[in-house]
């Protein structure tokens, strides 16, 4: 191919795209087509409906992203320019400059982790306020309970909605009026009356949560969550609702478990787990490892054999970092642990790297991961 | 002196800011380009750093901006195979799976990324309503299923795809002013 005439092509098939090409344009571009196969295949690639917008849509990037790439180079030229202009000045101060460009240019420096702040949890009253509350536990037997709130209940017989709202990187453990004990995983949010009365104790709830209900065989316990609801006598389960399913996990004693529309129900035994599909509704149930879906509770992480997509995925929900794979098929390498989620989001990633698998860095307020 | 005057003279030796003007200029279709190779916006950004801080590197032997360009694609090309062919060795030992590029495709990818680049400035530089119609037309709509869409008489159609035309046209005559160096 001549060597500067090859944006020729190019031109014709724009031209061709858009429709304004002569009949001798179309027939030089008949002719490249024509001349092999894999011309005619990028030709019928790039005429395709949707190649402007996929192929802007992978480069796409907004103007401040733009711009502060734009001044990274900017940045690296300077950094040369300085150290070119030492050396013009002072052959002498060679020393120096050997310090300085060994400093400017050390290879392999991680870029700083983001610094994440958590939001406290916040306790919704029916009047609308707000409250942030301070400890990690709720007990709405006690007195220490605010004042507000049990004078709005003593006063008022309709039972008020009260919620409590666990943002990203908290747990919350809450007592119910009732004695029942539910522990609420980050990015979780219940939902109860006060009076906690009448024929059956009801909470709405989203999120993921770890109940221990009280016994109270002529008041069934009925969690519902998006389209499904638990029912309950007297148990200790986990429940987790993710966008596209809810999963039921029962540990002791026995639930009940029906959809909304009272289509499906199943009733689960110990170490059972009912999966209901949010967006066909379906119903079913497995035998799981109860310990992977309540490890959380007890304050750790556990994986067995999960792939690292899963893993930093549940990571990044419950840390609040984000996160991109620098190649895709780090994606599917499986890793089991058992880690304290006391630990911050950089010691658990850094542990995970220690496997000598995978490579973290971060990256303009993101962790990539990358190829060992 | 315009900006592009600046490289062709040569000038270009201590003005980092011809290297911002070429960076507004081409990022989009050297993204698309490198991406082809790397298919990850990590390291697409990295290697386009490194491509423009080269080009100013080289500056006194880039004497137009045709080179400039034609640098840039083959800088990116070079370090994207080799940062592949880094991936390539551990992966030698699972599956048999070598990484090889050819000139070939090569030139198919500039071919790629250069469309790009002219479509998206040629849409660009037309007015709202004539680029709604300029779009639907390139999706392969005819005039009178674009005018029933956008409600709107095929007369109106016809004349708005008609200006867009005139103006395309005058957009790739300074569009294809320019060569590119390889």
């Amino acid at each position: 191919m001549d060597k500067s005439v090859n944006n020729r092509i190019p031109e014709l098939i724009t031209r061709h795209i858009l429709g304004v090409s002569t009949t001798d344009e179309e027939a030089e571009l008949q002719n490249w087509r024509s001349a092999s196969e894999s011309n005619e295949k990028t030709f019928n690639k790039l005429c395709s409906a949707d190649f402007v917008e996929q192929g802007l849509q992978h480069t796409y990037r907004s103007d401040e992203e733009h711009q502060l790439q734009k001044n990274i180079v900017a940045k690296k030229i300077s950094r040369i320019r300085l150290y070119r202009g030492i050396v013009r000045y002072s052959a002498a101060a060679a020393v120096i400059v050997i310090a300085l460009a060994v400093l400017m240019f050390v290879p392999g420096k991680k870029g700083s982790y983001p610094v994440i702040e958590y939001q406290s949890v916040v306790l919704k009253l029916p009047s609308g306020e707000s409250i942030n509350l301070k400890n990690d536990e709720t007990n709405l037997l006690s007195e220490k309970f605010p004042a507000s709130m049990k004078k709005s209940s003593s006063d008022k017989p309709i039972p008020e909605e009260y919620s409590v709202i666990v943002p990203t990187g908290r747990t919350h453990k809450l007592v119910l009026p009732d004695g029942s004990r539910v522990m609420l995983n980050s990015n979780s949010e219940i939902t109860y009356s006060i009076p906690f009365s009448g024929k059956e104790r009801r909470v709405a709830f989203k999120g993921e949560a770890w109940f221990e209900i009280s016994k109270d065989a002529s008041r069934p316990f009925i969690l519902s969550t998006g389209g499904l609801n638990v029912e309950v006598l007297g148990t200790s389960f986990a429940v987790r609702c993710d966008r596209s399913e809810i999963r039921t996990t029962l540990v002791t004693g026995s639930v009940k478990v029906t959809d909304v529309s009272r289509r499906f129900s199943l009733v689960l035994e110990p170490s059972q787990q009912a999966l209901f599909n949010t967006s066909d509704g379906k119903l079913t149930s497995q035998n799981v490892n109860v310990d992977e879906y309540i490890a959380w509770k007890d304050g750790y992480w556990y994986f067995d054999n999960r792939t690292l997509g899963y893993i930093i995925e549940e990571l990044s929900r419950n840390y609040g970092f984000e996160y991109e794979f620098a190649a895709g098929e780090l994606e599917n390498l499986p890793f089991s642990f058992k880690l304290k989620r006391e630990l911050s989001y950089i010691q658990v990633l850094e542990t995970i790297e220690k496997t000598n698998r995978i490579k973290i860095d971060a990256y303009k307020d993101k962790i990539i991961l990358l190829e060992k | 002196m315009t900006e592009n005057d600046i490289i062709l003279n040569g000038a270009l030796s201590g003005e980092s800011r011809v290297i911002n003007f070429l960076y507004d200029k081409y990022a989009v279709q050297l993204r698309y380009f490198a991406y082809k190779y790397l298919n990850n916006n990590y390291e697409v950004d990295d290697i386009l750093q490194e491509a423009f801080v080269s080009l100013w590197e080289n500056r006194k032997r880039i004497t137009s901006e045709p080179m400039a360009k034609g640098f840039l694609y083959k800088f990116i090309r070079n370090e994207a195979v080799t940062k592949l062919r880094k991936r390539d060795v551990k992966k030698r030992f699972e599956k048999l799976h070598n990484f090889e590029e050819s000139e070939e495709s090569f030139l198919e990818n500039i071919i790629e990324a250069e469309v790009l680049h002219n479509l998206s400035q040629a849409i660009d530089s037309l007015p709202s309503s004539c680029r709604t119609i300029c779009l639907m037309s390139m999706q392969g709509m005819k005039l009178q299923e674009i005018s029933e869409k956008l409600n709107v008489s095929i007369n109106t159609v016809k004349k708005q795809k008609s200006i867009s035309n005139a103006r395309i046209r005058k957009i790739m005559e300074e569009l294809f002013l320019l060569l590119i160096s390889i």
